[in-house]
């Protein structure tokens, strides 16, 4: 470091030195920023795919006939290697086909399993007690009504046909409650199949499943079926870990069939190999080319804006070195030779910038990124980039500054060129207008089946274009209308009014500035308003799919226990048809009803509450049943069940959709009790607006049968939930980066100005000019292109936002529809930023007032 | 303008050192275009100080910029010796420059490099022009000792007076022989002690026998010049 620093000419100053390295660190955490981000997602991903899944489905699975220990042993000297990114492993002894007496006359005898799993007994939902000798843990709903209670007696037997008969009698020790299904716990994770009823029908009861740890049970003979399992272990797994344990599992998999006894006979138990896990990783590979598609056209602003940036600081550190340049031209010297020697001289910075800007981004995507672990060929690959990234810098300072020494000495004159006339915004608009055609055909980020798809470019492209196309054609007018105002502020105060003439004196600067704030302040804006209306709008979609946020199907329930009472209802479903066209009957509680379930004003023209009252029971049967039809027309009133059976009803008012409305079908809202009346043979749902964590447990403390809960995580793939906000972050990460951009563009317009100012300071001070007063000049000077260009951007921004937010909806058959989510606080940071680069730009002024030499600027060197 | 006849002046003796023909060079400032030269003629003859007078905004500086090979006339010739400068490439200019002419701007400070001392200044001029390679024809030493800084050999630039400076800056243009030193300026920010010393020692370099050009308004180095013509708006001379 001190042989770079020694390259530093002792002529070249400080500003310019610091000003490259800013930018070179801005620009290196671009570039290794973002395979570092995107490998983070990619990490993430993988992560949120296991958090909801079942660890046993996507680890190693291999069935074995009886107990085979010393194959086992084979397996784990296999497993041995990947002891860090998998659990220990995991042996289940499973006895099939046990036949249950429970010794209750007139009950029939039952089959189950009989299960034996290392060790795990405390992870059954909730905790039980651990079976000794002779006892088991039974479920509570075995042997309905009266189902199994601690001390029951059970005998267990195999047919005598068999080869060894079992008949033990058990003692159950313990029970466990409902079907284990989400959260599933470690111990059923794997054990899901076991439950499914042989026919395969929902309504048959489940196969009951019994739990032991005693010695001397699972020592029998009955146990035919060991399974050795290996699953992954999330914790710092990283999308490459995961990949290569996947093909590590299909090598102990493809191993196994050749050094143990597989047995695939059992219905739904047979080898797991690496597939499994490689499907995750491919749903998190489609979750990262999504990202990269938004981050792509971020990046590229990004760079550029790098790059304009460095070609400004290189000129500031040759007009730093203008006297030593224009000597070393005069003696003969190319300029592309001085153009190096520059170069060579910012070396230290580059350096400090590459290594500056690498750290911190990567620091930071550790920290705040998605998910905590880096992976090797990612933080390579940003090696590599901000590698690549200091040697352009290197050469775009050796180029600008060899450019720049041309104009030195022996320059060409200047005459105004034809370009200048040129509509370059024309490119922007145009490109703004394509990438909007483009959305409005295919819509945002697409979402097939559980997978999200790669957004397509162009499309993805179009809220980035909407903010800089409007800039780019407000760029000429903002400097005509900058300098037709050259002469404004004549009634401010003399030292308001030169600073306010500082800026306009130079308009191509301000305007600069002015728009540059906008696009940063724009991009946070749509950034932060595309993220909450894309987030709210995904709960909402789901919660009108589910009728609210926890849905569960129960049978026999009118009324719910407390505090559940005060937040749910029972609705009743059924399906039906009007003539030829499907229908989804609702039959809602007008009571509980409006409680239980969200609201959007705009669903339909009359509030929720006069909805639900229209729909009362009127009182006599033979008249029609009110009736409210959501989602299109119905060509007849009349409502036929699938069994034919009729419902008359009178559609008392409409909407565009309701609560638990499902595209596809009109959906017809009644009355619970006259649809329950009318014979329709409805299925029944409790609905929980912001359930309690334990609400399915409140629910079966208290006797009430609940199923298939699902509450609003499970309607949308969580992954391709969290894709969408993964990728509209970028936007975020744009506007912090050109807020840099501006900030460090604002300082090199200060030290550019540093010698005017000094000058005048020097001339000032002795008119009697106080400290309060230059301040008072560098906030008028330097805060309306800010505070003008933050306006401009927010505006532009929301209007972005409005214009984009209902085309990126990938589920726009799904009600309902988009719209704009904006929270007044949303503008803060866009403030505050304005605010704090102000004070900081006005301090940095200040200082450079400060330390200005009386005598240095009368005769010029300063 | 175009029906002006041009105006010659001619200085120095009998063979050109630098020729000037019909020199004109506007610039654009403010969104209009200023004539700084409005064809000149001027021709230098070897050895001897001449001087190019005129008060400031004259065109003196433009003309001695044309002569320097550090801007290029919008119209009419320039002549280094035989040479046409307006004719040959920016890379020519920049060579020729480098061998064939000397150069002094006003500032002090813009001739010289700050982080050298006085001897390691002549040294690095001479090697710009001759080479490193061929650093042992040139006579640091005497360098110094004519311009009058002898003892001042081994001081840092910034450790010098704002004359010696000028003088350090006069012997780096003479490092190497230049066929044509072009001074501009060269006692505009010196007092009337460093202006007179200064003076002594360009009188004494011409009288060697080579060629200098000046530009100035200062009296002192007029009444030394050994010719002087006389700008005025770029174009009248008397």
């Amino acid at each position: 470091m001190r042989r770079l620093l020694s390259l530093r000419s002792p002529r070249s100053g400080t500003a310019g030195w610091v000003a490259v390295a800013a930018i070179v660190t801005l620009g290196s955490a671009c570039l290794a920023g973002s395979p570092l981000y995107l490998s983070s997602v990619a990490t993430a991903a993988v992560h949120s795919e296991l958090s909801h899944t079942c660890l046993a489905d996507v680890g190693v699975r291999i069935p074995m006939g009886g107990a085979q220990p010393d194959k086992i042993a084979s397996l784990e000297t296999l497993a041995a290697p990947l002891a860090a990114h998998t659990q220990p492993s995991v042996l289940t002894r499973i006895a099939p086909n046990i036949s249950v007496d429970r010794g209750v006359p007139g009950n029939n005898v039952l089959r189950a399993y009989l299960v034996y799993r290392d060790d795990q007994e405390h992870n059954v939902l909730r905790p039980v007690k651990t079976p000794a000798d002779g006892e088991v843990l039974a479920p509570e709903w075995m042997g309905p009504p009266r189902g199994t209670e601690p001390g029951d007696t059970l005998r267990l037997f195999t047919p005598t046909t068999d080869k060894v008969p079992f008949d033990e009698t058990v003692g159950v020790i313990d029970t466990y409650p409902l079907l284990p299904t989400r959260p599933e716990s470690s111990f059923w994770c794997g054990l899901r199949s076991l439950f499914r009823a042989p026919g395969g029908d929902p309504a048959d009861p489940p196969i009951p499943i019994l739990l032991t740890t005693s010695r001397e049970l699972r020592t029998a003979q009955v146990f035919r079926i060991a399974e050795w399992e290996l699953r992954p272990d999330p914790n710092g797994l990283s999308r490459h870990d995961a990949a290569v344990l996947a093909d590590r599992f299909d090598h102990i998999a493809a191993t196994a069939h050749r050094l143990v006894d597989v047995d695939e006979n059992m219905r739904g138990r047979t080898v797991i190999d690496g597939k499994p896990l490689r499907a995750v990783v491919r749903h998190a590979e489609a979750s990262t080319a999504v990202v990269a598609g938004t981050m792509a056209p971020v990046r590229l602003v990004a760079l550029l804006s790098s790059l304009a940036l460095l070609a400004a600081a290189t000129a500031l550190l040759a007009r730093e070195r203008q006297r030593e340049l224009r000597l070393r031209l005069l003696k003969g010297q190319s300029p592309w030779s001085l153009g190096l020697r520059v170069a060579r001289s910012a070396i230290s910075a580059v350096v400090v910038g590459t290594i500056a800007g690498g750290v911190s981004v990567l620091v930071a995507v550790h920290e705040f990124g998605p998910a905590s672990e880096l992976e090797t060929a990612a933080v390579r690959e940003a090696i590599i980039s901000a590698v690549v990234g200091a040697i352009v810098a290197f050469v775009v300072i050796a180029f600008v500054a060899g450019a720049r020494s041309r104009t030195f000495v022996d320059s060409l004159s200047r005459h105004r060129t034809v370009a200048r006339f040129v509509p370059w915004e024309l490119i922007p608009v145009t490109a703004a207008i394509i990438a909007y055609a483009r959305l409005d055909r295919i819509g945002g980020i697409q979402q097939l089946g559980v997978v999200v798809a790669h957004g397509d470019f162009v499309a993805q492209c179009f809220p980035l274009l909407a903010i800089i196309a409007p800039l780019a054609v407000l760029a000429r007018p903002t400097v005509a209308v900058l300098r037709r105002c050259r002469l404004a502020g004549s009634r401010l105060p003399p030292t308001m009014m030169t600073g306010l003439r500082r800026s306009l004196a130079e308009p191509g600067v301000t305007a600069a500035v002015l728009l540059a704030t906008a696009l940063a302040a724009g991009s946070f804006t749509l950034a932060r308003l595309l993220t909450d209306s894309t987030s709210v709008l995904l709960s909402e979609k789901a919660a009108v799919f589910l009728g609210s946020d926890l849905a569960i199907a129960t049978r026999d329930v009118t009324t719910l226990p407390p505090p559940l009472d005060a937040i749910g209802t029972v609705v009743a479903r059924a399906q039906g048809r009007s003539d030829t066209q499907s229908v989804d009957l609702l039959g809602i509680d007008s009571a509980t009803f409006v409680r239980a379930v969200h609201w959007r004003d705009d669903a339909s023209g009359l509030p929720l509450q006069q909805l639900v009252d229209a729909v009362r029971p009127t009182g006599s049967a033979s008249v029609p049943i009110p009736a409210i039809v959501v989602g299109g027309a119905l060509p007849t009133t009349e409502m036929r069940s699938l069994v034919l059976r009729p419902l008359n009803i009178d559609p008392v008012a409409t909407a565009r959709w309701f609560p638990g409305f499902r595209n596809g079908a009109v959906l017809v809202v009644v009355d619970k009790a006259s649809l329950i009346a009318s014979g329709f043979s409805p299925s029944s749902e409790i609905w929980l607006h912001d359930p309690p964590p334990d609400a399915i447990t409140r629910l079966t403390d208290a006797g009430i049968v609940a199923r298939s809960p699902r509450d609003l995580s499970q309607v949308f793939n969580v992954t391709s939930f969290l894709t969408v906000r993964w990728a509209y972050a970028t936007l975020s990460i744009l506007a912090v980066l050109v807020g840099i951009v501006v900030l460090l563009a604002q300082l090199l317009v200060l030290d550019a100005r540093r010698q005017t100012r000094q000058a005048a300071h020097v001339l000032t001070t002795r008119m009697g000019l106080t400290w309060r007063g230059e301040a008072a000049g560098l906030i008028t000077e330097l805060g309306p292109a800010l505070a003008a260009g933050a306006a401009l951007g927010v505006s532009i921004g929301w209007l972005v936002t409005r214009l984009s937010v209902a085309r990126l909806d990938s589920l726009r058959q799904l009600a309902p529809p988009a719209r704009v989510v904006a929270h007044p606080i949303a503008a803060l940071p866009v403030l505050s930023g304005v605010v704090g680069s102000l004070v900081l730009l006005v301090a940095v002024g200040a200082v450079m007032i400060k330390r200005t030499r009386a005598m240095e600027v009368m005769r010029g060197t300063a | 303008m175009g029906l002006r006849s041009p105006i010659t002046i001619t200085l120095g003796n009998d063979r050109l050192a630098a020729e000037v023909r019909g020199a004109v060079r506007r610039f654009p400032v403010a969104g209009d275009i200023v004539t700084a030269l409005d064809r000149v003629d001027l021709e230098v003859r070897v050895a001897g100080m001449s001087v190019v007078a005129g008060p400031s905004g004259s065109g003196k500086s433009t003309l001695l910029s044309l002569i320097g090979c550090t801007q290029r006339p919008d119209e009419g010739t320039v002549k280094i010796g035989d040479t046409d400068v307006t004719k040959i490439s920016r890379r020519d200019r920049r060579e020729l420059r480098r061998d064939r002419l000397g150069i002094v701007l006003p500032q002090p400070s813009e001739n010289l490099l700050d982080q050298f001392d006085a001897a390691a200044n002549v040294r690095w001029a001479a090697a710009q022009r001759r080479g490193a390679a061929h650093l042992e024809d040139v006579d640091v030493d005497e360098l110094l000792e004519s311009v009058g800084l002898a003892a001042a050999s081994g001081r840092r630039v910034r450790q010098l007076s704002g004359g010696e400076q000028q003088r350090l800056a006069v012997a780096c243009a003479l490092a190497g022989d230049p066929e044509l030193i072009i001074l501009d300026e060269p006692t505009a920010s010196l007092d009337r002690t460093n202006a007179t010393s200064l003076v002594d020692v360009l009188t004494m370099v011409a009288a060697r026998g080579s060629t200098l050009i000046i530009a100035t308004h200062d009296p002192l180095v007029i009444d030394a010049a050994d010719t002087v013509a006389e700008l005025d708006h770029g174009r009248r001379v008397q």
